[in-house]
């Protein structure tokens, strides 16, 4: 098990384009779980619905925890995507 | 024949048949249970699935909203909520029903905006599917028909694309949705809340609907079909030769010359003015390049587009407006405070005097393209208090100093205003909101927004009245300067410029140059 908490460094934050891509990237590990927390409140990677009310502003840090299958492998693809133009994130 | 009223989503007149689009079919998939209601639900899906991914590539950029709506179709908070449904005895239609309505709650009860809206998303994924299980027997539409639904969602302008749709009517649903701004975009008129529009239609009934005044005639009689047809062909005429009078003044009958100016809120709005035959910039709500930005400026990018407007209209006047920001419009990068009421709370000049950094900048990049450019001005939003110009004035330097006459405390002292300030600017839209008392934007009370109400008249005179006694100039800058049926009543009471968005300027010249 993996965890690690980022900071969201974009002005969209997690609003509704970051997060398909952040969904879509989890989708492409069907053997892993991945959970979202901001604020005490944890949800499911895979939903986008339950990503978005979250309301992840830019300065908000979400804890990322991540279990199963290929987690390491996921954590490299998640940092490319984030060292790239799509989701910025900064490790705390 | 008969009359409905509704909101204006997207302007223009229209004469079709309508088309009903039933929403709610009766169908034996949606009465289905257990096991069998399972495997249609993950038939349905995978089907819409390899729709959605068909729509994405169509799309291109418009297509990530369809992307998205792949997602919502894998996406458990939704459907082990729908499975749970079904599994506890429920029908597919009703367990669809019940998880979609939970949902949609679920986003509008999220304060930010942006957010909010996404509930539109899981509608419109939802409401495809169950139009899926409806075992749509769905009738050829006929082309160019006028469109009528309980809501029109973006799928539905997409896929109604091909039979060339002439309008849309809608019973529910805010001029501001996705899809209004879909229309809009495809020159397609559209009215939305137009409550009762499908029980008094059926197919093939001949409906005429006019996007400016959110108005629906059905089964107009023979005459006022001919009325409307003319009407039409003559505003075609009357556009072609407005247009290609557009860079003449717009001069009236007795010799009195109106200047036409442009309302814009972007950078390529700029170009787009002149195009159109505007005489200066009445309004630049820079606030709107924030928006674009999603980020707080710096000072050379502001500089930048300010030095393009007064390089673009040279020695013509531009009044770049200060950020008129609040609660109402707010930006994920300021941290304002939540107000219980923010069109009556921190906006316009009173943010800016309370958060001088954000005023500082703006002003300073201001300063130095006007040590270039001496056509660019200042005008202030919000103006209720004539400290508020007084403060401003201060720092302003030399650059001329101009008020948007908003409020109905600015427009009583008119004259008081008009000594400090070097032009006014009336803002009707939000005038109106504060002199009846109607928030601009509610639904439930859009009806009485009504810009005939003889106390906003009585305003505008006095506002006038205070600018010319003071020889200031006095223009008006809100939506009614770009209406025919107001536009002969403003020129007579004086005002001497109009600002409008740019593609009404070559119409409102048009009209200035009939009035006596």
């Amino acid at each position: 098990m993996l965890k690690a908490k980022l900071k969201l460094t974009r002005e969209d934050g997690l609003h509704a384009r970051p997060a398909a891509l952040l969904v879509a990237l989890i989708m492409k590990y069907p053997g892993l779980n991945v959970l979202l927390e901001k604020d005490g409140k944890e949800v499911n990677g895979r939903s986008l619905t339950a990503i978005l009310t979250l309301q992840g502003e830019k300065g908000d840090v979400i804890g990322f925890t991540i279990d199963g299958e290929s987690e390491d492998r996921f954590w490299e693809d998640l940092e490319k995507t984030i060292q790239g133009e799509v989701i910025q994130i900064e490790k705390t | 024949m008969k009359k409905l009223k509704g909101l204006s989503a997207s302007p223009g007149y229209a004469i079709g048949p309508a088309f009903l689009l039933s929403q709610k079919d009766e169908s034996p998939s949606l009465w289905e249970k257990g096991e069998t209601a399972l495997e249609i639900l993950n038939e349905a899906k995978q089907k819409l699935g390899k729709e959605l991914e068909k729509n994405v590539k169509e799309t291109g950029k418009e297509g990530e909203i369809f992307f998205a709506h792949s997602l919502l179709l894998e996406d458990p908070e939704i459907w082990e909520r729908v499975e749970a449904k079904i599994r506890a005895g429920s029908t597919l239609g009703g367990a669809l029903e019940e998880t979609r309505d939970e949902i949609v709650s679920l986003f509008e009860s999220l304060r930010d905006e942006r957010f909010k809206s996404r509930a539109e998303d899981v509608k419109d994924v939802m409401g495809r599917l169950v139009e899926r299980l409806s075992e749509s027997k769905k009738e050829d539409i006929p082309p160019a028909a006028i469109i009528v639904a309980e809501e029109i969602l973006p799928s539905h302008i997409l896929s109604l694309g091909r039979s060339n749709p002439k309008g849309f009517i809608s019973e529910m649903g805010s001029p501001f949705a996705h899809s209004a701004i879909m229309a809009r975009a495809r020159g397609i008129p559209m009215i939305t809340a137009c409550r009762g529009i499908s029980g008094v239609l059926k197919n093939g009934d001949m409906v005429i609907l006019e996007g400016e005044k959110g108005e629906v005639i059905v089964r107009p009689s023979q005459r006022v079909l001919r009325e409307y047809k003319r009407k039409i062909r003559e505003k075609q005429m009357e556009e072609e030769e407005a247009f290609t009078k557009r860079f003449l003044p717009a001069i009236t009958r007795s010799g009195r010359r109106i200047k036409v100016y442009a309302n814009i809120g972007s950078r390529e709005e700029i170009e787009e003015a002149r195009e159109m035959g505007a005489e200066g910039i009445g309004i630049f709500r820079t606030e709107f390049l924030l928006f674009e930005e999603g980020k707080a400026l710096n000072k050379e990018e502001h500089l930048e587009v300010y030095k393009k407007a007064g390089n673009t209209f040279y020695s013509l006047p531009v009044h770049i407006r200060l950020f008129d920001i609040g609660a109402d419009k707010p930006l994920s990068f300021l941290q304002l405070p939540q107000e219980p009421n923010p069109a009556l709370g921190l906006r316009g000049i009173r943010l800016l005097l309370r958060r001088r950094e954000i005023l500082l900048s703006q002003l300073e990049a201001i300063k130095e393209a006007h040590r270039e450019y001496p056509n660019l001005s200042i005008i202030l939003p919000m103006v209720s208090f004539v400290e508020e110009i007084k403060a401003i004035k201060k720092i302003a330097g030399d650059v001329s100093l101009g008020i948007m006459v908003e409020t109905p405390a600015c427009a009583i002292l008119a004259p008081q205003m008009a000594e400090l300030a070097d032009f006014l600017s009336i803002g009707t839209n939000d005038l109106l909101q504060y002199t009846l008392a109607v928030d601009r934007a509610g639904k439930e009370v859009a009806d009485l927004f009504n810009p005939r109400h003889p106390a906003l008249w009585k305003l505008i005179t006095m506002s006038i009245k205070g600018a010319r006694r003071r020889g200031k100039e006095v223009g008006v800058c809100g939506e009614i300067a770009g209406e025919k049926a107001f536009i002969p009543r403003l020129v007579k009471m004086g005002v001497e410029h109009l600002s409008v968005s740019p593609r009404f300027i070559p119409i409102v010249k048009h009209i200035i140059r009939s009035l006596p």
